[in-house]
């Protein structure tokens, strides 16, 4: 998969843009709020279906301007146009091949990318949620069926916790409809648990090898999955839960509450990790992402690398240019304020680079 | 929009409240409405009124009926220990479209949808409790949309319904006929693969 043409039509701050890609790395360059991260935006917006960066949707139109565009072309084993455009009032339409997609869904995994960006830290700094999200991400690229079925789980928890709040505040309870509820909660979850546990026993020897390699250092990391379901499924916990959930009007455990944790010889990263070790344990992360994902598609995921010297220093920005620009990496877009360190880098890699400026 | 006469105007305002229309295509009926002979308006509105006055729903099944029992209800060579739950009356249109059905229906009025304020209460499920105890039925077909509401509503009926002792069944879901494989989305192939049903 190599994107060639890329055009951009009043997104964000460009009013008319458009770049053809000669070299499998490519380096865009120039100053803050040029809109170098919002060019990489695109691309991931063009995989994923949504920017990496503003869920909403109309934020991401230029001011006073009633639509954007975002178009590609990508080659597979042919060339594909990809093209998604976002009109005020009319919402969203996505094309692949020239023919709308009726679910946006059917898209995610065609074309796998992983970003590297300064926010990432999120993913070690805040709640739980953000690691779902990451496993969420992953999984609905190698599997239709997860996502389906993510879709199901959010929207049969939304019906429980509506009925449970009503059930609350009128104090009639339906206990026939809340077994109805909990029965479609326990298929959705029964299959999204088992995927989770299987990613993250897969994915752990993946992330060891890069941690490994990045900090060389001797100290032994884990992700730890930890899921109310460990020990039984959701329908049970959901029955003995129940009294509990009418109580407080929503669903307090279940697959919504899992977590996968990080951990520095058996201690908790977050708190005892040095700045050093968190980072490398990031990229180290979003590299076992990007083999996760060439391995499960067969072919290797599209990087974007945002502003990737803000957060590393050079030495170990050396260390991630080296990895990626090696062999078994496809195409990789990187963005930076100053384009002589990543030519100095490559230069020394020997890999050719194309810059362009913005 | 502007508009010569305020007649014209409301009339564009009543279409557009139709589903699936919009402005300009109610603009579209009412420029045709104006073209037509008065004797071709005057059979419009005798529908309209027909609708309003002498639409009933049947009191059996719930679907929409020109007398108190709706045509299929009252067809004696009709199977009426087989009855067929839908969601509402278009799906009973679907389905006797296909001319392989010779029961009865009954029409829910909807799918349970806590989000959207619709509980079980709100449905026509009482009555078809009442039909089967009734009239001794043998099976209840749950012919619900393949969707999340529709399972739970289906799971749902089923509990309660099997509680009288009926059998319950539900529509198989699978690849569509005269669809080539490497076309059919994913999600319906994967469950039809882990679905899969001997070869006869």
């Amino acid at each position: 998969m190599k994107f060639q043409v890329l055009k951009l039509n009043t997104f964000k701050n460009h009013s008319k843009a458009q770049f053809r890609f000669e070299e499998d790395i490519v380096v865009f360059h120039g100053p803050n709020g040029a809109g170098k991260t919002n060019v990489l935006d695109a691309i991931y917006l063009l995989c994923m279906c949504r920017s990496y960066f503003q869920h909403a949707e109309l934020a991401n139109i230029q001011h006073e301007q009633d639509f954007y565009a975002v178009f590609a072309k990508v080659l597979f084993d042919e060339e594909q146009e990809v093209a998604c455009m976002v009109k005020r009032g009319e919402g969203k339409t996505f094309r692949f091949n020239k023919e709308e997609y009726q679910r946006l869904s059917d898209h995610i995994g065609k074309m796998p990318v992983v970003m590297i960006a300064p926010g990432d830290i999120r993913l070690i700094n805040e709640y739980s949620d953000e690691r779902r999200k990451f496993m969420d991400q992953l999984l609905s690229q190698t599997d239709q069926n997860y996502l389906q079925e993510l879709i199901v789980y959010g929207r049969a928890l939304e019906h429980r916790n509506k009925a449970l709040k009503q059930f609350n505040e009128s104090g009639y309870v339906d206990h026939h409809l809340l077994d109805s509820l909990d029965h479609q909660l326990n298929k959705a979850a029964t299959y999204l648990y088992g995927k989770r546990k299987a990613f993250v026993a897969e994915f752990s020897p993946l992330f060891e090898m890069h941690y490994k390699e990045l900090s060389q250092a001797k100290e032994s990391t884990g992700l730890v999955y930890e899921s109310d379901l460990a020990d039984q499924n959701m329908e049970q916990l959901l029955k003995a839960n129940r009294s509990k959930d009418l109580d407080i009007g929503r669903t307090d455990g279940g697959l919504h509450k899992d977590d996968l944790k990080f951990t520095l010889n058996g201690y908790a990263l977050k708190k005892f990790g040095s700045q050093g070790q968190i980072k490398s344990f990031l990229i180290a992360l979003k590299l076992a992402q990007f083999d996760f994902l060439k391995v499960q598609k067969g072919f290797a995921p599209v990087l974007l690398l945002d502003d990737i010297f803000e957060k590393l220093d050079e030495q170990r920005a050396t260390q991630l240019m080296a990895r990626v620009a090696g062999t078994g990496y496809g195409q990789i877009f990187i963005s930076d304020t100053h384009p002589e360190r990543v030519c100095r880098i490559f230069e020394t890699l020997d890999k050719p680079i194309q810059l362009i400026a913005l | 929009m502007n508009f010569s006469s305020k007649i014209i105007e409301q009339a564009v305002n009543e279409f557009a409240r139709f589903p699936g229309i919009g402005k300009k295509t109610a603009m579209r009926l009412v420029f045709h409405l104006i073209k037509r002979p008065a004797n071709e308006l005057e059979g419009l509105e005798e529908s309209i009124q027909r609708i309003r006055e002498e639409l009933v729903f049947c009191s059996t099944c719930g679907n929409v009926s020109d007398s108190e029992t709706c045509a299929i209800c009252a067809d004696r060579s009709r199977n009426h220990k087989l009855i067929c739950v839908v969601e509402d009356m278009r799906d009973v249109m679907a389905i006797e479209n296909t001319s392989q059905y010779r029961g009865v229906y009954h029409i829910l009025g909807g799918l349970i949808s806590p989000i959207d304020g619709v509980g079980p209460e709100d449905l026509n499920i009482d009555k078809l409790e009442q039909r089967i105890k009734d009239q001794e039925v043998d099976e209840v077909i749950m012919a619900l949309s393949a969707t999340m509401e529709g399972d739970t509503t289906g799971f749902y009926l089923s509990r309660r319904l099997k509680a009288l002792g009926t059998k319950v069944s539900t529509l198989s879901r699978g690849i569509s006929i005269g669809g080539e494989l490497e076309y059919a989305d994913e999600i319906t192939l994967g469950r039809s693969i882990a679905a899969r049903v001997p070869f006869d």
